[in-house]
C-alpha cells in the first residue's frame, strides 16, 4: 500500500504555546509589552479634544451625582427593631418553602410548618422578621405598610429535595442581611406599628387558665377579635388554630398546663424545645432545695417568657419588672408567646416528653409554694398595670420597691378584690374599703419616689431655662432703696452688675483644677486616650469574638426564646437529631474549599453591599424632587410660571444725577489740562459735550481741583468738559402719627392726617417760588460764521486738477457793441405765434388728461393682476405641498423598510415612485408658467 | 439710612448690660429681629460702650447691609435693627484692648450665612489671656463647622503676623463659604484621643522660649499618648507685632474627629510677673487634660457655635455630645430661645466606664430649617 502522505505540520494560533510564540515575535518588533498599550503608544492617549474631555468629565460627574441620595439620619434606635420582611406570592408557589429555607441558612435548624412570624438572628446587630403574606388584599395592604423589604424579586432556580438551592438561598440571607433600608417616604409619613401579638392582662388568662382549657379558648378568641384589625386576619386564625389544636392534646398534662401556660402551648413547638425543658428542670430542683434561689443561667429567657413563678420571692419581683418595661416600651419586640406553631422533629419531641414526664412528677410535689409565689408575683403585677400606666417606668420601679418594702399582706387582699372583679363575683366592702386604703398610701408613696429622683438628678434643662426670673428679682431690689424718700442711692448691686456688664467671654475657666500629677486623677481620663481601655463594642478583638459566637443565633418568635446556633452541635439530643439531617443534606467540603468559598462569598458580600447602596436604592434625590413637583400641582390650577427669589438686598441708597462741567486751559495732542473740580474721581470717565469721550488721569496741585486728562481727539479750548456723578441724598426724616385707630368705630375712615405743604400751598394757591436757573427757557443759539477756505496757492499748485479751485470768477458787464439786436414781430407773424400758443396749450391739456387716465387704468390693471397673482401663488403653493407631502410619505416608507433590511418590494417601487413624482411636477409645469 | 420694612414687624428684644453683647448682636442678625440694649456699663465710672465694644459693632456693620444700629449719647444704651448679611473681601482693625477671638468668634457665627463668602483681614491682638486665641479657633472652630457642611478650600483662617497685648500688630485673614443650609449633625460619640498637637509660639523673646515649653508641655502629656507633635512657631521682623510675648495652644484629636483644646498665654509686657515657659507649658498641657476630662464632642469654646448651627440646621434632629455647659453656653441657650423659640433638650449622661472623665450632657434639637436667604442663586 502506498505510504499515506503526512500531515502538514499546522501552527498553533491559540493556547499557552501560541501565546508565547506571539510575545516573543512582538518582542523583536520592539512592540512588546502587550498590555501595556498607553506605554507603548502614549499618543493614542493624549487627549484629542478638549471640549470632547469636558463633555466626557461633565456626564461622568452628571451620573455621579444622579446617585446620590439626601443623606438620612439614622434614627434607628440602639437596639433595633427586627426588619419586617415579607415574602408575596400567589399559592403554591414556594413561600414557605423560601421562609424555611432561609430560618435553615441563618440558623442551621429546620422549621418544618410556617404558622406565623418568624423572628431570626441575622446578624450583630440585626434581626428579621419573617412573615409571610397570605393571598387576600387586606394582608397584602396590612404588609405592606410595615414592611421594610417588600418590592424585590429573586430569580431561585428550581428545588432540589424539595428545598432550594443552597447557595442561592445563602446569597438571599446575604442580601437580605446586609441590605440598607432607606425611609421610604410614604412610610416616614404614614406610622404603623407591627402588633404580632396581644397581651391581655396577664392575671386574667391565669385566673382563666387554672379554670381549664375551655375558659383559656374563650379568651384567646376574644384576643383574636380585639386583634381583628391588627395586621393579618390570617395569621390569627393560624393562631387560633393552633390554640385549640394545643388545648386538645393537652389533655393528659394537666399539670404541666396549670404551671405554666407557655410550656402548654409549647407543646407543639419543636425548636429548641428540650433545652428549654432542660432548664425548666433545673430550675424546679433549684426551687425544691433552696426558697432563696438567686439566679439563673437563662434569667434574661426565662423573663422574657415571663410567666415564670417558680423563682424565689425576691427574684420573681424583678422577673417582673423586667417583663413589664419590655412590654411597655417595645411594643415592637416580637416574642410570640402564645402562638407557637412549629414543629419540630418527631424524634426530638418524644425525648422531650419523656422528660417532661419527670417534671410533671416533680410538679406536684412543689406546687403549693409555686401557687404562693405566683400570687404574690401578680399583685406587684396589678398595681404596675393598673395604677401607674401614665408614669414613668422608673417611676413604677421605685414603686414597686416601695410596695414590696410595706405589707405583702395588703397586696395579696388586692389580688383577691381584683381576682373576684374579674370573675364578676359580688364582694364585700370592707374588702374594697382596705384595698382603697391601700392605694391612697401608694399615691403618696409614689409621689414621695418622685420627689426624691428629682431632687437626686438636677434637672438642667430647668437651669437653664428657668432662671429667668432672677434678674428681674435683682431690679426690684434696686427699686427699693430709698433715702428720704426722694433720693435714692445709686448704689451698684454687685451680683447684677457681674451678670450684666459681666466680662463678655467664651472660654470656659477651669474654676478648681485638678492635681494631675496624682495617679488617681490621672486615670480618671486613662479611658479617654487610645491607649486606654475599649468599650466591648468597639474593641476589635471582643468585636471578633462575638462574630464568631452570635452567627448562626435566632429567635423564635413563638417562644422567644434564643437559641445559639453552635450549641446546636454541642450534644443534646435534638441538636444530634439535625447534624444527622444536616449530613445527609450536604456532604462535608475539605477545608481548603470551604475557605475558597468563604472568600468567595465575601467578594459577593461586598458586590452586594455596593449594589444595594447604588442600583437599588430606592429614590434617588432626583426622583424625590419630581415627585414633590408633583405634589406640588394642584389639580385645580395651572402653574403657568414659576419663579425664584434670586437676590436679596436691603440697602437703599437714593442718588441724584449730578454733572460737573469744565473747561480745558492747556491742550497738548490728546491730552489736556482741565479745570474742573472732580479730582476725587481719578480714573473718571468724562466727555465733551461735542462727545470727545475721555478719562481723568491724575489731579494737579495747582490751580486747585484741576486734573490731568486724556481724550481720543484733540480737544478746542472753546469746548465743555463735563462729568456725570451721583450724589447720595438723605432722605429727611417725616412724622406723622396715624392715630385713625384711636377713634370710635365706623369713623376710623373719617380721619385726616396733618396736611402736606403741597396740599396746603395747592389750597391757599401759593405757588412755589421757583429758582429763575431751575427754570426751562428755549435755546437761543448765535449763528456760526465760517471764513472761507483758503488754499495757499503753493498747495493749489500741487493739487491735481479735480481738487484745485476752479476760477469761478463773475463775468462783467457785456460792453453795449457785443449787445444783440431786439427781434419786432409782424403782425402777421404775431397772429401766427398767438395761435401756436393757443394750439400748444390746447395740445398741453389734452396730453395732461390721457396721462391722467392712463394712470388710472394702469391702477386697475395692477390691482387685478395682484388678485390674480395671489391665487395664482396659493394654488401652486397647496399643489407643492402636495407634492412634497407624498414625496416624504415614501421617503419614510422606504426608511422603514430599510431598517428592516432591504426587501425586494422596496426596491421594485422606487422608481415607479420617482416616475410618478416626475408626472406630477410636470403637471404643474403651465401653472407655474 | 432706612432700615427694611420686613424686619421692622417682628418684636423689639430689650436686654439690660453689656454682657453677652456678641451674642445678642449675632443672633439678632440671623434671626432678623431688631435689639434694644440698655444700662451698659450705666452704673460704672466709665459708663458706656467700650473701645472694643464699639469696634466690634463696626464690624457688624461691615459685614451687614441696611443695618441701622443707634447708640445714645452717653453710650448706655444700643439699639439695632439688623440689616443683611453681606460679606465680601473687608479689612477690620480691631481693637487691641481684646484679642482678635473676640471678634472673629462672633464672624464664624455669621459667615456661612453671608450673601457673598466672606474674606476679612483683621488686624490686632492674635493672641492673649482672655479670649480663645486665633491658633485654637483655627484648630477647633474649623473642622467643627466642617461637620455641618460648611467645607472648601476657602474655609480657612491664615495667621499672616502675630500680635501680642498690649499693642498687637497681628493680622489674620479669614475667609469663609457660604451655605444655604446646614447639614444636621449626630455626635454623640467623641471617640478616643488618638492624637495631640499643638503650636507653641513666641514673638520679639528668645527662640529657644518655644522648645522650652513644648519640652515641658510634653513631659506631662508623654504619660497618656506617645503620639505628641508640638509645633514651634517662631515668627520674625514684620510679622512679630508690636508687643513681645509667648504662649502655647494644645489641641487634642479624638479618632471621631472631635477636638479638643487647651491654650495659654504668658503675661502682657508690663502686666504682672513674668512667666516661666516651663511653667506655661506644664499649665497648659494640665488645662487640656482639664479639658479631656471634661469631654464632649466640642470642646468648651465652641460649645455655643455648636448649638447656634445645630439650632440653624435643617428641620431635622441633630444631637451633640457636650462636657459641662460653661457660663456663655447657658446664657446662649437661653438667647436662643428668645430669639429662635427653640429650647434644647437636656440630658445629662454619666459615662458607664470608669476612666472616661466627668460627666457630659447630651444635647438635642430641632433645627429651625435656616435657609440663606441673602445668598444669591445662581
Amino acid at each position: 500500500m502506498e505510504e499515506k502522505e503526512k500531515k502538514k505540520h499546522r501552527a498553533k494560533h491559540s493556547g499557552p504555546k501560541a501565546e508565547k510564540k506571539r510575545k516573543r515575535y512582538l518582542n523583536e518588533l520592539g512592540i512588546g509589552d502587550e498590555e501595556n498599550a498607553r506605554k507603548r503608544n502614549p499618543k493614542a492617549f493624549t487627549v484629542q479634544s478638549a471640549v470632547r474631555m469636558a463633555r466626557t468629565f461633565h456626564r461622568t460627574q452628571d451620573l455621579k451625582t444622579k446617585k446620590h441620595h439626601i443623606p438620612v439620619v439614622d434614627r434607628t434606635p440602639l437596639e433595633p427593631p427586627p426588619v419586617v420582611v415579607v415574602v408575596v406570592g400567589p399559592p403554591k408557589v414556594g413561600k414557605s418553602t423560601v421562609i424555611k429555607c432561609l430560618i435553615k441558612n441563618f440558623t442551621r435548624q429546620k422549621l418544618v410548618e410556617i404558622r406565623g412570624p418568624v423572628t431570626i438572628v441575622s446578624g450583630k446587630k440585626r434581626r428579621l422578621t419573617i412573615i409571610e403574606c397570605g393571598c387576600d388584599i387586606n394582608t397584602m395592604i396590612d404588609l405592606a405598610k410595615v414592611a421594610d423589604l417588600g418590592a424585590k424579586l429573586f430569580y431561585l432556580s428550581g428545588m432540589v429535595h424539595g428545598e432550594y438551592q443552597k447557595q442561592e438561598i445563602h446569597n438571599l440571607g446575604r442580601f437580605i442581611s446586609v441590605m440598607k433600608f432607606r425611609p421610604l417616604t410614604w412610610q416616614t409619613s404614614h406610622p404603623y406599628v407591627l402588633a404580632d401579638r396581644f397581651v391581655m392582662p396577664k392575671e386574667e388568662r391565669q385566673i382563666d387558665l387554672k379554670t381549664g382549657r375551655v375558659r383559656r379558648k374563650a379568651v384567646f378568641e376574644e384576643e383574636e377579635k380585639e386583634n381583628d384589625d391588627a395586621v393579618s386576619d390570617e395569621e390569627d386564625e393560624e393562631e387560633a388554630a393552633a390554640m385549640s389544636e394545643d388545648g386538645s392534646d393537652g389533655d393528659d398534662e394537666d399539670d404541666a398546663e396549670e404551671e405554666s401556660d407557655r410550656e402548654l402551648i409549647g407543646e407543639e413547638v419543636g425548636v429548641g424545645r428540650a433545652k428549654r425543658l432542660k432548664t425548666e428542670v433545673a430550675k424546679e430542683e433549684a426551687v425544691n432545695e433552696l426558697p432563696a434561689f438567686a439566679d439563673s443561667d437563662d434569667d434574661l429567657e426565662m423573663s422574657s417568657e415571663g410567666e415564670e413563678g417558680r423563682t424565689s420571692p425576691e427574684e420573681s419581683e424583678m422577673e417582673e419588672d423586667d417583663d413589664n418595661e419590655e412590654e411597655d416600651d417595645d411594643e415592637q419586640r416580637t416574642y410570640e408567646n402564645e402562638s407557637s406553631d412549629s414543629e419540630f422533629e418527631v424524634a426530638s419531641k418524644r425525648v422531650a416528653e419523656s422528660r417532661q414526664c419527670e417534671i410533671n412528677s416533680k410538679d406536684t410535689e412543689t406546687r403549693p409554694q409555686i401557687s404562693d409565689h405566683r400570687l404574690k408575683r401578680k399583685s406587684v403585677l396589678t398595681t404596675d398595670s393598673g395604677n401607674c400606666t401614665a408614669e414613668e417606668a422608673s417611676e413604677s420601679e421605685a414603686e414597686n420597691s416601695s410596695l414590696d418594702e410595706g405589707d405583702e399582706e395588703g397586696s395579696r387582699g388586692e389580688l383577691e378584690v381584683e381576682e373576684s372583679n374579674r370573675k364578676g363575683f359580688p364582694h364585700t366592702q370592707a374588702k374594697k374599703t382596705g384595698a382603697l386604703k391601700w392605694k391612697e398610701d401608694l399615691a403618696q408613696k409614689a409621689a414621695e419616689a418622685f420627689l426624691r429622683q428629682q431632687r437626686s438628678t438636677p434637672n438642667l434643662r430647668k437651669l437653664v431655662y428657668g432662671t429667668a426670673v432672677e434678674d428681674e428679682d435683682h431690679e426690684s431690689e434696686d427699686a427699693g432703696d430709698e433715702l428720704g424718700g426722694l433720693f435714692r442711692v445709686s448704689r451698684p448691686d454687685k451680683a447684677s452688675k457681674q451678670k450684666a456688664n459681666a466680662l463678655d467671654c467664651s472660654k470656659f475657666l477651669v474654676e478648681k483644677p485638678q492635681d494631675w500629677d496624682l495617679e488617681e486623677v490621672m486615670s480618671s481620663i486613662r479611658d479617654c486616650f487610645v491607649t486606654g481601655k475599649w468599650e466591648d463594642d468597639k474593641d476589635a478583638a471582643k468585636l471578633l469574638e462575638e462574630d464568631d459566637e452570635l452567627y448562626g443565633d435566632f429567635e423564635d418568635l413563638e417562644t422567644g426564646v434564643v437559641h445559639k446556633g453552635k450549641r446546636v452541635a454541642e450534644g443534646d439530643e435534638s441538636g444530634s437529631e439535625e447534624e444527622d439531617e444536616d449530613g445527609k443534606m450536604s456532604k462535608p467540603e475539605p477545608e481548603e474549599e470551604e475557605k475558597k468559598k468563604e472568600r468567595m462569598d465575601k467578594k459577593r458580600k461586598l458586590k452586594e453591599m455596593f449594589d444595594a447602596e447604588y442600583d437599588e436604592g430606592d429614590n434617588t434625590y432626583f426622583d424625590d424632587l419630581k415627585e414633590e413637583m408633583h405634589k406640588q400641582a394642584q389639580p385645580d390650577f395651572r402653574i403657568a410660571a414659576t419663579g425664584v427669589v434670586l437676590d436679596l438686598d436691603k440697602s437703599i441708597t437714593i442718588v441724584k444725577k449730578l454733572k460737573l462741567t469744565g473747561f480745558p486751559f492747556k491742550i497738548f495732542k490728546n491730552t489736556c489740562f482741565i479745570k474742573l473740580e472732580v479730582a476725587k474721581f481719578e480714573g473718571a470717565a468724562i466727555r465733551t459735550v461735542s462727545g470727545i469721550r475721555g478719562q481723568i488721569k491724575k489731579a494737579l496741585r495747582a490751580p486747585v481741583g484741576a486734573f490731568r486728562a486724556t481724550f481720543e481727539d484733540k480737544l478746542l479750548m472753546s469746548d465743555i468738559v463735563f462729568v456725570r456723578t451721583w450724589y447720595p441724598v438723605s432722605i429727611p426724616t417725616f412724622y406723622n402719627p396715624v392715630t385713625s385707630l384711636l377713634k370710635p368705630a365706623g369713623e376710623k375712615d373719617s380721619w385726616s392726617g396733618m396736611k402736606t405743604t403741597g396740599q396746603l400751598r395747592h389750597e391757599r394757591g401759593i405757588k412755589l417760588k421757583q429758582n429763575k436757573d431751575s427754570l426751562y427757557t428755549p435755546i437761543v443759539r448765535e449763528k456760526r460764521h465760517f471764513n472761507k477756505l483758503h488754499i495757499p496757492k503753493a498747495l493749489q499748485k500741487a493739487l491735481p486738477f479735480k481738487n484745485k479751485p476752479k476760477n469761478l470768477e463773475k463775468k462783467g458787464k457785456t460792453p453795449k457793441d457785443q449787445w444783440r439786436p431786439a427781434v419786432i414781430r409782424e403782425p402777421h407773424e404775431k397772429k401766427i405765434s398767438a395761435l401756436l400758443s393757443a394750439l400748444s396749450t390746447v395740445n398741453n391739456y389734452k396730453i395732461r388728461k390721457a396721462k391722467v387716465k392712463h394712470r388710472e387704468q394702469l391702477k386697475e390693471y395692477l390691482k387685478v393682476k395682484q388678485k390674480e397673482d395671489e391665487q395664482k401663488f396659493k394654488r401652486q403653493k397647496e399643489a407643492k405641498k402636495k407634492i412634497y407631502r407624498i414625496l416624504g410619505q415614501r421617503e419614510k416608507k422606504r426608511q422603514q423598510s430599510s431598517l428592516k433590511g432591504p426587501s425586494k418590494g422596496e426596491k421594485r417601487f422606487a422608481p415607479n415612485l420617482a416616475f410618478r413624482c416626475l408626472r406630477k411636477n410636470m403637471a404643474f409645469v403651465p401653472l407655474q408658467g | 439710612m432706612a432700615g427694611g420694612g420686613a424686619s421692622g414687624a417682628a418684636t423689639c428684644l430689650g436686654y439690660n448690660g453689656c454682657n453677652f453683647l456678641r451674642q445678642r448682636l449675632v443672633l439678632a442678625t440671623l434671626s432678623g429681629r431688631p435689639l434694644k440694649i440698655r444700662k451698659i456699663r450705666a452704673k460704672e465710672e466709665d459708663p458706656g460702650l467700650r473701645d472694643f465694644e464699639a469696634s466690634f459693632i463696626r464690624l457688624i456693620d461691615k459685614v451687614t447691609n441696611g443695618s441701622r444700629i443707634e447708640i445714645n449719647q452717653t453710650g448706655t444704651s444700643l439699639y439695632y435693627q439688623p440689616g443683611l448679611l453681606y460679606g465680601g473681601s473687608l479689612e477690620h482693625d480691631c481693637s487691641p484692648s481684646r484679642s482678635i477671638g473676640y471678634y472673629l468668634e462672633s464672624l464664624l457665627c455669621l459667615a456661612p450665612f453671608m450673601k457673598h463668602p466672606l474674606k476679612i483681614v483683621l488686624r490686632g491682638v492674635t493672641n492673649d489671656q482672655v479670649d480663645p486665641s486665633v491658633d485654637v479657633l483655627k484648630a477647633t472652630a474649623l473642622p467643627l463647622l466642617k461637620k455641618f457642611g460648611i467645607d472648601g478650600e476657602s474655609l480657612e483662617i491664615k495667621i499672616n503676623r502675630r500680635g501680642m497685648p498690649p499693642k498687637g500688630g497681628g493680622e489674620i485673614v479669614f475667609s469663609c463659604p457660604v451655605r444655604k443650609v446646614l447639614q444636621p449633625v449626630q455626635f454623640t460619640d467623641p471617640g478616643k484621643i488618638k492624637r495631640i498637637r499643638g503650636t507653641a509660639y513666641s514673638v520679639r523673646v528668645s527662640p529657644q522660649m518655644a522648645n522650652r515649653m513644648v519640652e515641658s508641655a510634653r513631659s506631662i502629656l508623654n504619660k497618656f499618648l506617645p503620639d505628641i507633635y508640638i509645633y514651634t512657631d517662631h515668627m520674625k521682623g514684620v510679622s512679630s507685632g508690636k508687643s513681645p510675648g509667648f504662649g502655647m495652644c494644645l489641641t487634642a484629636e479624638t479618632i471621631n474627629g472631635t477636638i479638643l483644646s487647651a491654650e495659654l498665654a504668658s503675661n502682657p509686657q508690663g502686666q504682672g510677673a513674668t512667666v516661666l515657659p516651663e511653667e506655661l507649658g506644664q499649665n497648659c498641657a494640665k488645662l487640656l487634660l482639664e479639658e479631656v476630662y471634661r469631654g464632649g464632642c466640642v470642646d468648651s469654646t465652641n460649645q455655643s457655635l455648636s448649638l447656634l448651627l445645630m439650632t440653624l440646621g435643617q428641620r431635622d434632629v441633630s444631637k451633640v455630645l457636650l462636657g459641662p455647659l460653661s457660663p456663655y453656653t447657658i446664657e446662649f441657650l437661653r438667647h436662643l430661645r428668645s430669639f429662635f423659640q427653640i429650647m434644647f433638650k437636656i440630658e445629662t449622661k454619666t459615662p458607664e466606664e470608669e476612666h472616661v472623665g466627668g460627666e457630659k450632657v447630651l444635647m438635642t434639637c430641632v433645627g429651625i430649617g435656616f435657609s440663606n436667604l441673602s445668598k444669591t442663586i445662581r
